[in-house]
């Protein structure tokens, strides 16, 4: 800062000069791009984990830090400490304690779908128990003011910080300092780095594998919260949508450094933010470019970094040296069941469809009715996330902004008079050509980073496309009527049902058929690995590119429905990332490969809160209907608010992704493949004699 | 008349280490050539190279005299270039027939997102028999509904060599066949190998450690140290030759 000082008058005055303010302008918002990327790099290099749900546990920091500071008037340091110090490690150590201790062993991808989870339900965590209110001006972590109340006094300066990017950028440079030497000169830090690689070879080595993992998760939940805390203020009100828009910035910052390297995330973040403030500077400010530019440069550049980074698309996933001593994952359910189970399951299939139809044609009311519509449109959205994912073997993070897509050029379209069902198909189409514009570059990216490229687009989206009004259709969400076909009016929820599943049955026998096809196969064979893939004559790049596609138009198709049903097209209430993040973490933790979990998936969406609803409604109206009933009970009754459901719901969602690490297959297919295993030992002891109805396979589980 | 597979002055350098410098190769119809060398002088870099997995820094690949280099690994195999690898590959999920058949389909480009949509994606009669056909050359017969990733390691290989064939390959590169097999499956591999070329369809390039294997299978021999070719010609030859003696087999052999 003295050596800013030293040259400023020099430069005090031309192009120059301003280029030199800009950048010191810019250098406190690189500085928290910074500190955001070097903890995503010190969770990535300490634990495996590509930790997206280090923006939750900011955020959880920040607000502890705002509730007792500002509305509780704690003392400054007391605050700090029990925010950054005591949450944050208590965070830190719960998350490897109950967590990623168990899966240390486990796939990037399984990682990254449990860091999806917390990401999804920390947040909801943090306002059930802090309360839902709004949090305006996030109170700052510092005293002094701004730099020209103590430096530069006379005369006035050009280069003027605030007293928070004074913080900032101190912080940063003393943690990226601490974590280099960290790194370079410890024992812990090799240690820390090889925990990563196989924890297995490093216990074998005599190091407590255990200590050294708690430890680095310990310290970068309280990098999180201490970048929460310091970050808070620059917001006008504290949420959590705020820390992951500054995600995609960081996660560029750390593609800079290969996603292992410090000091090359800091110098990344650094950069962007300097960027940031000379397109800012130098740019006019009522240009279409500069407006269009200067909000979407994060995704800009994390998208082409993603694209142009020879190192990016050559890396390789680590793999542990000792894998090959796991055992091979459960098959099937399909494959253990005996033949004669298979006609009796398929059997009780039919009964359900049925009975489910049944009971919403006659017993269901409208309320109930509208919601399991709404969640078999939204299946086919779900749908198209088994296609992409389970089936693809692409974690896209933006099915969502397919859907979105979908539903707004299906709405675009029935503003010129299409016929809304002809819209859909339109939407689908409109979807698929931004899927294949994307998936172009995206399907050729390892895993990890082609879900950060999803991830970006899908912030892109939400950050800039869609206040762009030929996107959107306007301020108003654009109306989109249910259909009428050949005399048949859809207009009533029943009816719409029956169209709904009916889209919902075609597409999921098509992505049977191609699961269990040839397509399926290639894609099984990519999914292990492209070089063999290749070796026998499969395109990988196309092979999963095709998919790709059709995942964002069958999602485009979802979304048309859903915009259809719900009569409008409305992007912030239907197809947010955030909600996209729930239906993603829904979907995998029910089955990514499975049909049946994309309706259950869909339809719970809906109609798991409303009856959280219920649930949480009944003690309140027991509290009015019963006034004489003893006041402990009351007291506990009245302790339940009906305004938990959906948050307490979307926890839930979350913390189902948890169990992902354990069963990879989903929920569905491990519970399908415990009944068979039981009913066939339950079978097999009823008549001993008899020969075993099996297919041959072994089914004995250990006693 | 042009040699099956040409490859002149191939170099590849990795960060400013060179992995191969101006090697050349030669195969011919329906031979046998072998590739050894010891660990780390380039024999599975010229493979990548070979069959597309890597690029070339430098040199010039023809098959039948067409040059194919810039064809992706895929465009090679359906050419008719077919490999198998050090570490094998299978793919998980899949029986050993699943393999054949994946391998059948993409050759021929005959799956797709059609046949599936219209139901058509079970095997039929032509496919079953080609399957078979290789299936009862190698030996698996009795294993092919069996998941591939539970065979041993042997059987493994054997796998892979199945899949590489039923790519109806020119020319077959098979790198280090016989490795982490004991002495009976090393003899089984060789039996196998020598029925294929019996067949005569196929000319096949492998890289071995294993001399012995080498010297039953192999007419001509060529040996590569630190990315460099040092000798090439007549197994008995090669092998009998003291610089290769001194560079790779060790004087007491």
């Amino acid at each position: 800062m003295t050596a800013a000082a030293a040259v400023q008058p020099v430069l005090a005055a031309g192009a120059v000069g301003d280029f030199f303010e800009y950048a010191v302008r810019g250098i406190p918002f690189g500085c928290v791009y910074a500190l955001l990327a070097v903890g995503l790099v010190l969770n990535y290099k300490t634990s495996g984990v590509f930790n997206l749900a280090f923006a939750a546990q900011a955020y959880a920091s920040a607000a502890v830090f705002y509730v007792v500071r500002k509305e509780h008037e704690w003392a400054l340091v007391p605050a700090a400490l029990l925010s950054i110090v005591v949450v944050g490690a208590a965070l830190g150590f719960l998350l490897d304690y109950a967590l990623y201790r168990h899966q240390r062993t486990a796939s990037p991808l399984a990682k990254l779908v449990t860091s999806l989870g917390l990401l999804v339900a920390m947040p909801e965590m943090v306002k059930l128990a802090l309360g839902p209110g709004v949090k305006a001006n996030p109170p700052p972590l510092w005293t002094v003011r701004r730099t020209d109340d103590f430096l530069w006094r006379v005369g006035g300066s050009r280069f003027v910080l605030d007293a928070g990017q004074i913080a900032t950028v101190l912080a940063t440079v003393f943690v990226v300092i601490g974590l280099t030497l960290l790194f370079r000169r410890t024992a812990l830090g090799l240690q820390m780095r090889a925990v990563v690689e196989s924890p297995r070879l490093l216990r074998l080595q005599g190091v407590d594998t255990d200590r050294v993992a708690v430890v680095s998760w310990i310290l970068s939940s309280m990098l999180a919260a201490l970048v929460g805390v310091l970050l808070a203020p620059l917001f006008a009100q504290l949420t959590s949508l705020d820390f992951f828009t500054l995600l995609v910035a960081a996660i560029a910052a750390c593609v800079v450094g290969n996603l292992t390297s410090i000091s090359g995330a800091f110098l990344g973040g650094l950069a962007l933010g300097i960027l940031q403030a000379e397109l800012a500077g130098f740019l006019p400010t009522d240009s279409v470019v500069a407006n269009g530019l200067r909000p979407s440069l994060p995704f800009v550049v994390l998208f082409a970094l993603l694209l142009i980074r020879q190192s990016v698309r050559s890396a390789r996933t680590v793999t542990d040296p000792l894998a090959g001593v796991d055992p091979p994952p459960d098959p099937p359910p399909a494959d253990i069941r005996p033949a004669w189970m298979t006609t009796a399951t398929r059997a009780f299939a039919v009964v359900v469809i049925v009975a489910g139809f049944a009971l919403c044609a006659w017993v269901f009311d409208d309320y109930w009715v509208g919601l399991i519509a709404a969640g078999v449109c939204l299946a086919v959205v779900m749908l198209s996330i088994v296609l992409t994912t389970g089936v693809g073997g692409t974690i896209s993070l933006c099915q969502c902004t397919f859907a979105a897509i979908g539903a707004l050029a299906t709405a675009q379209l029935t503003q010129h008079d299409v016929p809304v069902l002809v819209a859909m198909v339109g939407g689908a189409a409109v979807a698929a050509a931004v899927g294949a514009v994307l998936g172009f570059p995206v399907i050729r990216l390892p895993g990890i980073y082609a879900a950060l490229a999803t991830l970006a687009f899908a912030l892109f989206f939400e950050g800039v496309l869609i206040n762009l009004s030929w996107v959107s259709g306007g301020d108003t969400p654009l109306r989109v009527p249910r259909p009428t076909v050949l005399g048949t009016s859809f207009l009533a929820d029943r009816p719409f049902l029956v169209l709904a599943a009916a889209v919902f049955a075609v597409a999921g026998v098509a992505v049977i058929a191609l699961r269990e096809g040839t397509t399926g196969r290639f894609l099984d064979a990519v999914r292990t690995s492209d070089t063999a893939a290749s070796s026998v004559g499969i395109n990988p790049a196309r092979t999963r590119l095709v998919v790709f596609v059709l995942g964002a138009g069958l999602a485009g198709l979802g979304g048309g429905l859903v915009a259809s049903f719900s009569g409008q097209a409305n992007y912030s209430q239907s197809f947010t990332f955030f909600i996209g993040l729930v239906w993603l973490v829904l979907v995998i933790t029910a089955g990514s490969r499975s049909v049946q979990a994309a309706i259950i998936s869909g339809i719970s969406f809906f109609v798991f809160p409303a009856l959280l609803d219920r649930l949480f409604t009944w003690p309140v109206n027991f509290v009015d209907t019963n006034p004489g009933a003893p006041p402990w009970l009351l007291d506990i009754m009245g302790f339940f608010k009906p305004e938990w459901a959906q948050g307490v719901a979307f926890v839930l969602f979350g913390l189902g992704a948890l169990t992902y690490a354990k069963h990879p297959e989903g929920i569905i297919a491990a519970q399908t493949s415990a009944s068979i295993r039981r009913t066939v030992r339950f079978v097999e002891r009823r008549r001993p004699a008899a020969t075993s109805p099996s297919n041959g396979l072994d089914l004995e589980a250990p006693a | 008349m042009t040699a099956l597979l040409e490859a002149v002055g191939i170099t590849k350098v990795y960060d400013g280490m060179a992995a191969l410098t101006d090697v050349s190769i030669e195969v011919d119809t329906a031979e046998l050539v072998a590739l050894i060398g010891p660990n780390g002088a380039g024999k599975t870099t010229l493979f990548d190279c070979l069959s597309g997995v890597q690029r070339a820094d430098a040199g010039i690949v023809r098959l039948e005299g067409r040059e194919i280099e810039g064809l992706a690994p895929h465009e090679r195999a359906r050419m008719g270039i077919a490999r198998t690898f050090q570490r094998i590959e299978l793919f998980t999920g899949m029986t050993v027939r699943d393999h054949l058949l994946v391998a059948d389909r993409a050759v021929r480009r005959s799956g797709g997102l059609l046949r599936d949509l219209t139901g058509r994606a079970k095997p039929d009669a032509g496919e079953r028999e080609r399957c078979d056909e290789v299936l009862e050359l190698v030996g698996l017969a009795d294993d092919a509904d069996r998941p591939a990733h539970a065979l041993s390691l042997g059987r493994g290989r054997v796998v892979e060599l199945a899949r590489a064939l039923m790519c109806r390959p020119r020319l077959l590169f098979l790198d280090e066949p016989s490795s982490g097999l004991d002495r009976t499956e090393t003899a089984e591999m060789a039996g196998v190998l020598e029925r294929v070329m019996e067949q005569g369809a196929t000319a096949i390039l492998l890289c071995e450690h294993d001399v012995p294997f080498v010297e039953r299978l192999a007419s001509r021999t060529y040996v590569l140290d630190c990315g460099r070719r040092i000798a090439a010609g007549p197994t008995r030859d090669v092998l009998a030759d003291p610089d290769v003696r001194a560079a790779y087999l060790g004087q007491g052999v």
